[in-house]
């Protein structure tokens, strides 16, 4: 096992900041060029490039869609495949009880905080589904989860260093999430953001 | 129902002046909940998201299992205001978790009937809390009543959405003929020494007999009732 500091506590950074997005505070508003980008990044490392992006308007369409049953699972599965890899390479350089603890922290940080932030969300968008703001609060709390693992993975001795470590398609989807948006899902070979 | 004289223990503080008796029963139950709500995440909730048909599903179980792990820490907090140590309320230590556990989960179905079934074994466990003496313990356990509920309702909603095949139906009644008869046992054996020092001290409120009684009628309503199925005769 190797100790790397600098790696974990840009994890515990990454906890602190969860407290300043803004955790659903866009949904339904116009998709921003700045997102679109956000987007791309993430379609890009889960081998959906060229996916059309389709911003979607209120809590109903997104419920709908998520539970739609013709989605594309190979999404779920590509990003599962960079989640094992990310786990076996912050495994290395870490060791596992400092991994979990440290990504244990911002999941516990994240998950509380994201369900209050959707359920005021949900209110203000005419919603009071508890079911449909605890899958939002599921959704962004493993998104959380997902980029804290990416920063982990980094390696703080690697030379050069990376220049592109937020083009991770995990930080790109954190990013969409702590702009208060929602990445629902891709269907009908489209990417759905709400 | 019992009810007891004991006085009510209302802070810390006050935990520390009571019996040693008192202190070992509430850092027993402190530890099982401690265990068995890290472990129940481990073996059920975080597998069964990748059994999650839809990303509704998905990252809705993904919440129920961060739920369960939060109950894992609120009850480690209060096991270590309590006494215990932190490798003491982990799996894997002297302790083992509990037979519900040893059930492998191979299929969304199953999950479903979990969260339905053992989801409202846990509901009666921490009912049975919800007027302990000791306060901690009993405002840790209406914290934690919302979150159980709804695990089960989830339960018995994913349930009811599978059972409109006839696939479903019959993968519902499987893993209901498969599972219930593992949750009776959950409660304990009658006459047992701890319940009784449990209700001694006002921190629960019935026997085992009397939770298993209720819990099975509980059980059978809504698998009979609720869902059209069977409910087996456990043992």
């Amino acid at each position: 096992m190797t100790a790397a500091p600098d790696s974990l506590a840009a994890v515990h950074r990454h906890g602190t900041q969860l407290a300043r997005a803004s955790w659903f505070a866009a949904v339904g508003e116009p998709l921003t060029a700045g997102e679109r980008d956000d987007a791309a990044i993430y379609l890009a490392g889960v081998a959906f490039t060229a996916t059309p992006v389709v911003g979607v308007a209120g809590w109903p369409q997104a419920s709908e869609l998520l539970r739609r049953p013709g989605w594309d699972e190979r999404v779920w599965d590509n990003e599962e495949e960079h989640r094992r890899r990310l786990l076996r390479q912050a495994t290395a350089i870490h060791g596992e009880a400092a991994l979990m603890t440290a990504l244990t922290a911002v999941s516990v940080a994240a998950s509380d905080l994201v369900h209050g932030a959707a359920a005021i969300a949900a209110t203000r968008g005419g919603t009071a589904d508890e079911t449909l703001t605890r899958v939002a609060a599921g959704a962004a709390t493993q998104a959380c989860y997902l980029a804290a693992l990416a920063t982990a993975a980094r390696d703080p001795a690697a030379e050069p260093p990376r220049a592109n470590d937020d083009d991770h398609p995990f930080h790109a989807k954190y990013r969409l999430f702590a702009g208060g948006r929602w990445p629902l899902t891709i269907a009908d070979d489209h990417f759905y953001i709400f | 129902m019992t009810t007891t004289a004991y006085p009510q223990v209302r802070t810390l503080e006050e935990f520390q002046t009571q019996p040693d008796d008192y202190k070992l029963a509430i850092r027993k139950i402190v530890r099982s909940h401690a265990i068995n709500e890290l472990y129940g995440a481990r073996v059920f909730d975080e597998p069964a998201i990748a059994f999650a048909p839809t990303p509704y599903a998905k990252w809705l179980t993904c919440r129920v299992a961060m739920e369960e792990y939060g109950h894992h820490v609120r009850f480690k907090e209060l096991g270590e205001q309590v006494g215990l140590h932190e490798a003491d309320m982990l799996p894997g230590g002297d302790k083992r978790p509990l037979s519900i556990f040893e059930f492998e989960l191979k299929s969304w179905a199953e999950f479903c009937v979990i969260k339905l079934l053992a989801d409202l074994a846990e509901i009666l466990q921490v009912e049975d809390l919800l007027h302990c003496s000791f306060h901690p313990l009993r405002n840790l356990a209406r914290m934690t009543m919302p979150e159980e509920r709804f695990h089960a309702q989830f339960g018995e909603d994913f349930s009811k959405d599978l059972i409109e095949t006839e696939a479903g139906r019959t993968a519902v009644q499987d893993a209901i003929d498969r599972y219930y008869p593992l949750l009776p046992p959950f409660f304990g054996r009658a006459k047992s020494a701890n319940n009784a020092a449990f209700r001694q001290f006002g921190i629960k409120q019935r026997t085992n007999e009397a939770m298993r009684e209720d819990y099975v009628g509980r059980a059978r309503t809504l698998v009979e009732d609720q869902l059209g199925l069977t409910l087996p005769i456990a043992a």
